[in-house]
């Protein structure tokens, strides 16, 4: 279990949490709510070990394996997508599984291309592709489905919700349907932090 | 004056020359020698920098003093203490270092913080990351920083060797035509530096260039 105690975070003279506190279940599925700036991206990057609260402490994260798809793609520019991919897993044991993924997202064609001449929605998949291709006990998804259609969308989230296999999931979106979707529970920031 | 048409003949009659080519190894080795010391000793100095800021801050100092010292200083500086032989690889080490340091650093520091945190989150190795990150985000300021130097220490290390007049170099050349008014040896030896030079830098960057093709088309880590 995930617990977040009492934390604070503060940007100058903006609070973003004040003595926040909650707990996350090994299996479940969070989905975070809010409008922007309500802390959920802060909320994320804390549990990523990339910002530290300024109080409060976040337990349970030590033998963790993370994998995330940030808000933005951060796809290594000038890199092909299968070494997009390589870079983040060991090629030899994750091949097969890479095109199992990547065939499933559509992306398989592209594989020996750069990803800079991708469409935005591809470069979207390969970022969540390579998420997927990682081994994880907790999975952070930042906006993930943003910039996909409709069908792409919904072969994504089935795939992420096929790729779940008991472990946990936290998502970070403004869209009520997507949490529906994701069957987990929904956590209100607009509602906690008023 | 002389016209183009001597300086074309001098250099005909100079390519026989043993000696024409001596004098050229014996500067393009020294003057590349520098090159390679400052280029080697830039890299490793700029990327303990960007690591510590206390030596970051210790270098600056020491940068910016080589930066703005002239050249005719350092080499009249260094005749005191290095034999005349060795003074084009001081010199031209002296013109390359701080170029090379600073565009390092500069590169280094401009690195995407994005990419270097997931880098951080998917635990990618140093291996990985110099590979995938720092190399490609370095890159363009390296080979600025080649081209320019390899420019440079060509200029520096004639001059520091026409100050010092090593034996059998290019600079030793220069001096002799100026003394006995040899106009066409004069534009013969200048023309021969900058084809050599030329032709050094398009090779030195050709492999660089090589380098970085190679870290983007390889497949497997």
């Amino acid at each position: 279990m995930i617990e977040i105690k009492h934390i604070t975070k503060k940007y100058d003279d903006y609070t973003v949490f004040s003595d926040f506190s909650m707990e996350i279940q090994e299996g479940e599925v969070l989905c975070l709510m809010g409008k922007s700036g309500r802390g959920k991206t802060t909320l994320l990057r804390m549990l990523m070990g990339l910002e530290q609260p300024d109080t409060g402490s976040i337990t349970g994260l030590t033998d963790k394996r993370i994998s995330v798809v940030f808000q933005e793609d951060r796809l290594l520019p000038g890199f092909t997508v299968r070494q997009n991919l390589y870079s983040v897993c060991d090629d030899a044991l994750q091949q097969e599984r890479m095109m199992g993924i990547l065939t499933a997202l559509g992306l398989d064609a592209w594989i020996d291309r750069e990803v800079s001449v991708l469409s935005g929605g591809m470069q979207r998949r390969v970022a969540i592709c390579r998420a997927l291709l990682v081994p994880y006990d907790l999975l952070i998804l930042d906006e993930p489905f943003r910039g996909l259609d409709d069908k792409t969308k919904e072969i994504t989230l089935k795939l992420v919700l096929e790729e779940k296999k008991g472990r946990t999931i936290l998502l970070s979106t403004h869209d009520a349907k997507e949490c529906e979707r994701m069957g987990g529970k929904i956590l209100n920031l607009d509602e906690i932090l008023m | 004056m002389v016209s183009p048409v001597a300086v074309g003949v001098r250099l005909l009659t100079l390519l026989p020359d043993p000696s024409f080519w001596g004098s050229i190894a014996f500067s393009a080795c020294r003057i590349l020698g520098g090159f390679v010391l400052a280029a080697l000793l830039g890299i490793l100095t700029a990327v303990g920098a960007a690591r510590f800021n206390r030596f970051r801050e210790l270098m600056a100092p020491l940068v910016s003093v080589i930066k703005t010292t002239p050249v005719a200083s350092f080499v009249i500086l260094a005749l005191f203490w290095l034999s005349s032989r060795s003074l084009s690889v001081f010199i031209s080490f002296l013109m390359v270092f701080p170029i090379v340091y600073t565009n390092i650093l500069q590169g280094i520091s401009e690195t995407d913080s994005q990419l270097l945190e997931m880098g951080q989150v998917f635990g990618l190795s140093m291996k990985k990351k110099i590979r995938y990150i720092y190399f490609p985000q370095v890159f363009p300021y390296l080979r600025s920083a080649f081209a320019v130097g390899l420019g440079l220490c060509w200029k520096a290390g004639t001059a520091a060797e026409v100050i010092g007049i090593p034996d059998g170099s290019i600079g030793e050349r220069l001096q002799e035509a100026k003394i006995y008014l040899q106009m066409p040896d004069l534009f013969a030896w200048t023309v021969t530096i900058i084809i050599v030079s030329l032709f050094i830098e398009k090779i030195i960057l050709w492999l660089l260039d090589a380098i970085d093709r190679k870290n983007r088309g390889l497949g497997k880590t």
